[in-house]
């Protein structure tokens, strides 16, 4: 038995805008603003909870899929 | 970051911008696509993904099996597939199979491992979340997982057993015939 914690951040097309899926946000203000529930998680967060919880401990994997909302994570990482 | 992803903890697969539409696309759009993101992952942490990643699009296609092998692909995972489709790879066991496309023209040449993902007794619902992980949608029941068993709201050992009981369900899907 193989268990893969991944992603599944959709595709762009998706009817979120893009910039909101990577807000930075927190759930509960997503929520406050009504958005769907569906929604109200962000990659900003995927991402920044899971490269904390993979640095605290190297025996965890994360598979991620796809990269538009990768890269513009990934160029504001670079800049802080 | 680039430490998580040398050391295999992070896996970047698939790599295109987008998980792309199989069927309706056409070949210099999904060139583009895997060519603009693949680059990025290149230039930035010096590898290429192996591995197609493309859990929620519709159509799978035999176009784009044969062109993954040449974009660089040795394994494509993928869930869509039709019910009946999938009724025979519960019976056959054949959710892992070779492909070979265009095995006419190209013999073994563009042979990959396929892999359809399948949850079992709902066809279309195939890469998703075991009960009580639903960490999105559900974020108010689901999580957090708190730990702190002097807490009121701690549920560590009935997850575990949920946990259980739901894989068990779809390894008993998988042997039914």
């Amino acid at each position: 038995m193989h268990i893969v914690p991944h992603s599944h951040t959709d595709d762009i097309s998706s009817n979120q805008a893009v910039q909101q899926k990577l807000s930075d946000l927190s759930y509960d203000d997503l929520y406050a603003q009504g958005s769907p529930v569906g929604f109200v998680g962000t990659v900003s967060d995927i991402l920044n909870s899971t490269l904390a919880e993979l640095l605290a401990n190297e025996n965890r994997t994360f598979t991620f899929g796809d990269l538009k909302y990768f890269k513009q994570w990934y160029d504001e990482l670079s800049k802080k | 970051m680039k430490k998580v992803v040398a050391n295999g903890q992070l896996d970047l697969v698939n790599g295109g911008w987008t998980p792309p539409d199989e069927a309706l696309t056409q070949y210099d759009s999904l060139l583009d696509n895997f060519q603009v993101g693949q680059q990025f992952l290149v230039k930035e942490f010096g590898y290429q993904p192996r591995v197609s990643w493309q859990l929620d699009v519709n159509g799978v296609s035999q176009g784009y099996a044969r062109l993954a092998k040449d974009i660089g692909f040795d394994m494509l995972i993928f869930s869509s597939a039709s019910s009946a489709e999938k009724e025979t790879m519960r019976t056959k066991k054949s959710h892992t199979q070779v492909w070979r496309s265009g095995s006419r023209n190209f013999g073994a040449r563009k042979e990959v491992l396929a892999v359809t993902l399948d949850q079992g007794k709902d066809s279309l619902n195939s890469y998703c979340w075991p009960k009580g992980f639903w960490a999105d949608s559900n974020y108010m029941i689901d999580v957090p997982m708190v730990l702190n068993k002097k807490s009121s709201d701690y549920k560590f050992d009935s997850l575990v057993k949920s946990f259980y009981a739901d894989v068990s369900e779809r390894f008993d899907q998988d042997d039914s015939p």
